[in-house]
C-alpha cells in the first residue's frame, strides 16, 4: 500500500511539476475570452437599448405630434381659403361641401364632375401628407440607424481584436505546457536531470524535423539493410549532436 | 364662381405643407434636437480603440508553432521506433 502511494505521488509530481507554465494559466486565459465576449454582448445591448429608445421616440414624435399637427395646419390653411370670398373656390372643404351637401341646384353631370374633383382633391390631400410624413420619419430614423451600425461595427471590431490577441496568447500557453511535458517525458526516457532543459530547447525543434524526415524515408524505403543502417546512423548522429 | 381644380389644389398642398412643416419644426425643435443621437466623435469614443499589433501576433504564433513541433516529438519518435522495428524484422532473423 505504502509503495502504491509513493508511486502515485511520483506520477502526480511528474505530471504537475513538469510544466513551468501552469495549466491554470490556460483556464484563466480562456476565461478572459469568455468574459470579453460577455462584455461585448453587454456593450452591444446597451447600444441597442439606447438606439431602440431613440427610434421609438422618433416614431412617437412623427405619429403623435408631427402628423396630427401637419393635418391640422393644412386644414386651417384650407379653411382660410374657404373664408376668403375670392379664394373660396380653391378650398377642398368648399369643394366637398358643394359636391356632397349643397348640390340640390346642380344637374347630375355637374354633381358627378364636382364629386369626382372633390374626391381627387381628397386623394391629393392624403397622399401628399403621407408622403411628407414618411419622408420626415426617414430623415429622423436613417441617421440613427447609421449611427447604430457604425457603433456596433466599431465595438465588434475592437472586441474581436481583443479576443484574437487573447486566443494567440492562450494557444501559446497551451503549446508551452505541451512542450514542457514532452521534454519531461524525454528526460525521463533518457534518465537525464531536468536542468538541461534550457540547453535542449532549440535542438528539439531540429530533432523533431529530422525525425519526421527519417520516418518518411523509412515509410517509403525498400527493405535493404543499407537503408536501415543509414537511418540508424543518422538517428544516432542527431541524438549525439 | 370658378370650379374647384384638384391639380391646382395639389400645387397649393405643397405650399401648405411647407408652411406647416416650418411651424411644426419650430414648435418641436427641442424634441427634434434630442433625436439627433451621437456625434461622430462620440461614436468613435464609445466604440473604443484597440491596437492591431499584427507583427507581435505573428511572432507569438511562430513561437507557438515551434512549441507544437517540439510537442509532437515523442509521437514521432514512437512511430519511428515502431517502423524501424518492423523494417529490422524483415532483414534480420534475430529480431523476435
Amino acid at each position: 500500500m505504502f509503495k502504491q502511494i509513493i508511486i502515485f505521488l511520483c506520477v502526480f509530481l511528474l505530471i504537475t511539476g513538469c510544466a513551468q507554465v501552469p495549466q491554470s494559466s490556460v483556464i484563466l486565459s480562456n476565461s478572459i475570452a469568455d468574459d470579453v465576449i460577455n462584455m461585448q454582448k453587454a456593450h452591444k445591448s446597451f447600444i441597442n437599448y439606447y438606439y431602440n429608445g431613440l427610434e421609438q421616440q422618433a416614431n412617437d414624435l412623427i405619429n403623435d405630434k408631427y402628423r396630427p399637427s401637419l393635418i391640422r395646419q393644412i386644414i386651417e390653411q384650407d379653411v382660410q381659403k374657404f373664408k376668403t370670398p375670392d379664394k373660396k373656390h380653391q378650398s377642398l372643404f368648399n369643394a366637398i361641401q358643394k359636391a356632397f351637401v349643397d348640390n340640390e341646384n346642380m344637374d347630375q353631370r355637374e354633381v358627378d364632375s364636382s364629386q369626382s374633383n372633390a374626391l381627387l382633391g381628397m386623394k391629393f390631400f392624403y397622399t401628399k401628407i403621407d408622403k411628407k410624413v414618411e419622408y420626415e420619419r426617414r430623415k429622423l430614423l436613417e441617421p440613427l440607424k447609421k449611427q447604430r451600425l457604425d457603433l456596433l461595427s466599431s465595438v465588434d471590431n475592437n472586441y474581436m481584436n481583443i479576443v484574437k490577441k487573447n486566443a494567440v496568447i492562450t494557444s501559446l500557453l497551451n503549446s508551452v505546457i505541451d512542450v514542457h511535458e514532452t521534454q519531461q517525458s524525454l528526460f525521463e526516457m533518457a534518465g537525464t536531470k531536468e536542468n538541461i532543459r534550457e540547453n535542449l530547447g532549440s535542438k528539439l525543434v531540429n530533432l523533431a524535423d529530422n525525425v519526421e524526415k527519417i520516418q518518411s524515408k523509412i515509410d517509403s524505403s525498400s527493405t535493404k539493410v543499407e537503408d536501415v543502417e543509414k537511418a540508424i546512423a543518422k538517428f544516432k548522429d542527431l541524438i549525439n549532436n | 364662381m370658378p370650379h374647384f381644380d384638384p391639380n391646382a389644389f395639389a400645387d397649393m398642398m405643397d405650399d401648405y405643407i411647407e408652411i406647416a412643416d416650418t411651424n411644426i419644426k419650430q414648435e418641436y425643435q427641442r424634441e427634434l434636437n434630442a433625436l439627433k443621437g451621437l456625434s461622430a466623435e462620440k461614436i468613435s469614443e464609445f466604440g473604443g480603440t484597440t491596437s492591431q499589433m499584427n507583427e507581435i501576433i505573428k511572432e507569438i504564433e511562430l513561437a507557438r508553432d515551434s512549441n507544437i513541433k517540439q510537442a509532437g516529438l515523442i509521437d514521432n519518435l514512437r512511430t519511428l521506433g515502431e517502423s524501424t522495428y518492423k523494417l529490422a524484422k524483415k532483414v534480420s532473423a534475430l529480431v523476435p
